[in-house]
């Protein structure tokens, strides 16, 4: 009965097209929604695994101006400094189980054709935060002059990239992880502080009273067992002066607030955009087959089985929704996937694409969803339909 | 039934000039690449693909408007044409000429996928083009 | 073959309360055997429709059987009965009975694909059949660019498209002028003439010329037979 169903939706062209586009919108809404939700997940998650450390701690005005915030979270440039003592200071506080220091630097974006980008310095020997993602990227250690790129800039594995007049080598790019150190440089300590006194001498950097080889930008703590991070982090904030120590989790926990708000949104839009087309659905399909109940009475009368009457119409209704739901997931393909750097500067949040594997599963949860949804709202017009009294129905016709 | 046939034949070659109107416009204007030179005056790199999307763009829309204006069997050569040259349109954007630093930048999130999309779109129209067009022999 | 119905009665409710009953159908019993034309006459409101429904096997009576070579038609199970309506019967009813989508030769071979494929022989037979009920230049028109008589011709066809035992006609002349009217019954004679049972509501009293017995129905009983 696949042709007599194929034809009846061909013969109603407008009818079709209208189920049709339903169901490629709420494919659409489905797989679209899913992947920002989950995006919105993995890139937490990501923010998570790649801040590292349970506190970080950094100099007073960074903080407060939410310079640190903004190049975790935005990816924006930015750079200060303190003095390297507070390192040990940091280091004899009690609960601290180990610190590594990280050095900042803004690239210019003077040379023709490269802008500025933020680097970030880390010390090899005592480095716990960087080194592990480097290392999945790149098995060895950084050379001097070797520098790792984030996943977002435009440069690839043996490229030359010039800071400060000085030509390092990109030895790794990092995989993306959906937060600001995508568009990062990382690189040791050595070859950033090389960095720094290129700047001074070209006069392209203006650090003021600041000594560079004296300073760093950000210490990283990991709390050591037995003590919590709050308590190290008052004890940071109470004696050691002009920095700003903050938590981890804190920060996540604010980024992960909006993130609850706006996937909330989005479920909800998700849920009344399917709840409204499924009853659209419905109403579709019962007015569509009141209009044929005499043919379908017909179809009894030279000898189709209630079942085959059913099957038909599940089957109009699964060719219209199935045809709707690829549209929908091409739509949703061609528009979530390529514009998704747009979708994440819109949202501000971490962002993260699913893998392939995960969106190939969407895309099939969203045509089961899709089929599932034309054979719910076709089923109950079928059961009716396939119990239709044929007699009675070709008699109210005198 | 030829009827039909034909409304579906400029049904697709309008919309075949609409894509093309809109990629050759829309890389000067919605979906440009980055706007501002840099210190030195210069333009940025992405500035010189979204040139060549340009110049393709154009021929698009030349291509696209033979086919609407025309009659014979030429215009599937100018449909097939489309393809191939969609395709390339496609490939401009970071992998034939360099776009910019960040992927954050405009050139990264808003031009490049937006020519993709177009392009691929182009590209299907004319091959649904092609399959329409032979149906009718 | 043998069509016997035994003490059919078929009740009906106006409005949804069981108290307006309403018998359309009162204890009738007739035969129906393969190679006769029988006509049912009588007025409107009758039963006649009513009891045709159910010879057919298209309506379950409330009281009595309808036994086909002795099987109770409604003791059996939807597909038993379906395939016998597909194989054994022909049906034209009253009214458009078209599926609108398909094109007429489509709706003649409809019968034959429910339950399997049509042949070259099928087809040919088809286009026989449209010939004979002068309809053949409209074998691929849309049902919607037919008049009511060529509609009504086209059910004729469906119904006769699998060489049925019995073929049921309600009203089967209703729309179609006098020169049609008498080739339809022609024909349907010569169907019987060749061994089915054929049973025809009608009011046109031309009918009779055509009929091996003729049943006159008034109140849910047959009169005279």
């Amino acid at each position: 009965m696949k042709s007599l169903a194929a034809k009846n939706l061909k013969g109603k062209p407008l009818r079709t097209a209208v189920l049709v586009i339903l169901s490629a919108l709420l494919t659409f809404t489905v797989f679209g929604g899913t992947v920002i939700v989950e995006s919105l997940d993995t890139g937490l998650a990501s923010l998570e695994n790649r801040l590292g450390a349970d506190i970080m701690v950094v100099p007073y005005e960074a903080a407060t101006q939410k310079k640190f915030e903004d190049m975790v979270l935005q990816g924006s440039t930015g750079y200060f400094y303190m003095d390297s003592s507070k390192l040990e200071m940091i280091k004899n506080t009690e609960g601290v189980k180990r610190v590594s220091p990280q050095f900042f630097l803004a690239s210019t974006s003077s040379s023709c054709c490269s802008v500025a980008v933020q680097i970030i310095g880390f010390e090899p020997e005592t480095d716990f935060t960087v080194t592990p993602w480097i290392k999945k990227s790149y098995g060895k250690d950084l050379e001097k002059l070797d520098v790792v790129v984030g996943n977002d800039l435009n440069a690839f594995v043996g490229d030359e990239l010039s800071f400060y007049g000085v030509k390092c080598k990109v030895a790794a790019k990092l995989d993306k992880t959906g937060t600001g150190f995508d568009t990062a440089v990382f690189t040791t300590e050595e070859t950033i502080k090389e960095l720094i006194r290129s700047s001074l001498e070209k006069k392209m950097n203006d650090f003021k009273d600041i000594d560079p080889e004296n300073s760093v930008s950000c210490i990283m703590i990991d709390v050591a067992d037995g003590y919590t991070a709050e308590e190290v982090l008052n004890d940071i904030n109470l004696h050691v002066k002009r920095v700003k120590a903050i938590q981890s989790a804190e920060m996540i926990s604010g980024v992960s607030d909006s993130l609850s708000g706006v996937s909330g949104i989005i479920r909800i839009l998700m849920t009344a955009i399917w709840v409204l087309g499924i009853v659209i659905l419905l109403l579709a399909f019962t007015l569509s087959v009141n209009e044929r109940r005499k043919e379908f009475a017909v179809l009894r009368v030279i000898g189709a089985t209630r079942a085959r009457l059913g099957r038909t119409v599940i089957c109009e209704a699964l060719i219209a929704c199935l045809s709707g739901g690829a549209a929908g997931i091409c739509l949703g393909i061609l528009i979530i996937l390529p514009f998704n750097d747009i979708i994440e500067q819109m949202l501000g949040l971490p962002f993260l694409l699913p893998d392939a594997v995960s969106i190939i599963k969407y895309v099939i949860i969203a045509v089961i969803l899709s089929a599932l949804s034309a054979v719910a709202a076709s089923g109950t017009v079928a059961a009716r339909i396939s119990r239709i009294d044929t007699g009675v129905i070709l008699r109210g016709d005198n | 039934m030829k009827e039909n046939k034909k409304t579906a034949e400029i049904i697709t070659e309008v919309i075949l000039l609409l894509l093309s109107i809109v990629l050759t416009a829309g890389v000067k204007t919605f979906i440009s690449p980055c706007e501002h030179k840099t210190d030195s005056g210069m333009w940025m790199a992405c500035h010189w693909a979204g040139q060549a999307v340009f110049g393709a763009g154009t021929a698009l829309c030349a291509n696209s408007l033979l086919m609407l204006i025309l009659k014979g069997r030429e215009r599937t050569g100018l449909a097939l044409a489309n393809i191939t040259l969609a395709v390339v349109t496609a490939f401009i954007p970071n992998t034939l000429i360099n776009l910019c630093m960040k992927s954050e930048m405009r050139c990264h999130s808003v031009m490049k996928p937006a020519v993709i999309v177009i392009s691929i779109l182009i590209a299907a129209v004319s091959c649904v083009y092609i399959v329409i067009n032979k149906n009718k022999e | 073959m043998l069509l016997e119905a035994r003490n059919v009665s078929k009740d009906f409710y106006r409005e949804t309360k069981n108290t307006n009953r309403f018998t359309a159908v009162n204890d009738i019993s007739i035969n129906v055997s393969a190679g006769e034309l029988c006509v049912l006459m009588g007025r409107s409101g009758s039963g006649k429709t009513t009891l045709l429904n159910i010879l057919s096997g298209l309506l379950k009576p409330t009281r009595g059987s309808v036994l086909l070579d002795g099987k109770d038609l409604y003791e059996l199970s939807d597909r038993e009965l379906s395939l016998i309506r597909n194989r054994s019967f022909g049906v034209i009813p009253q009214g458009q009975t078209a599926i609108q989508s398909l094109k007429v030769i489509e709706n003649i071979l409809l019968p034959l694909k429910l339950y399997g494929k049509a042949d070259d022989k099928d087809i040919s037979f088809a286009r026989e059949l449209l010939e004979r009920l002068d309809i053949a230049h409209l074998e691929t028109a849309a049902p919607a660019e037919l008049s009511g008589g060529e509609l009504r011709r086209m059910a004729i066809a469906r119904a006769l498209i699998g060489k049925p035992g019995f073929i049921f006609a309600d009203e089967p002349t209703g729309d179609l002028d006098d020169e049609n009217t008498a080739l339809v019954f022609s024909f349907l004679k010569e169907r019987a003439k060749a061994g089915s049972g054929v049973f025809i509501v009608s009011h046109e009293s031309d009918a009779k010329e055509y009929a091996d017995r003729v049943l006159i129905m008034q109140s849910g009983k047959i009169e005279r037979a």
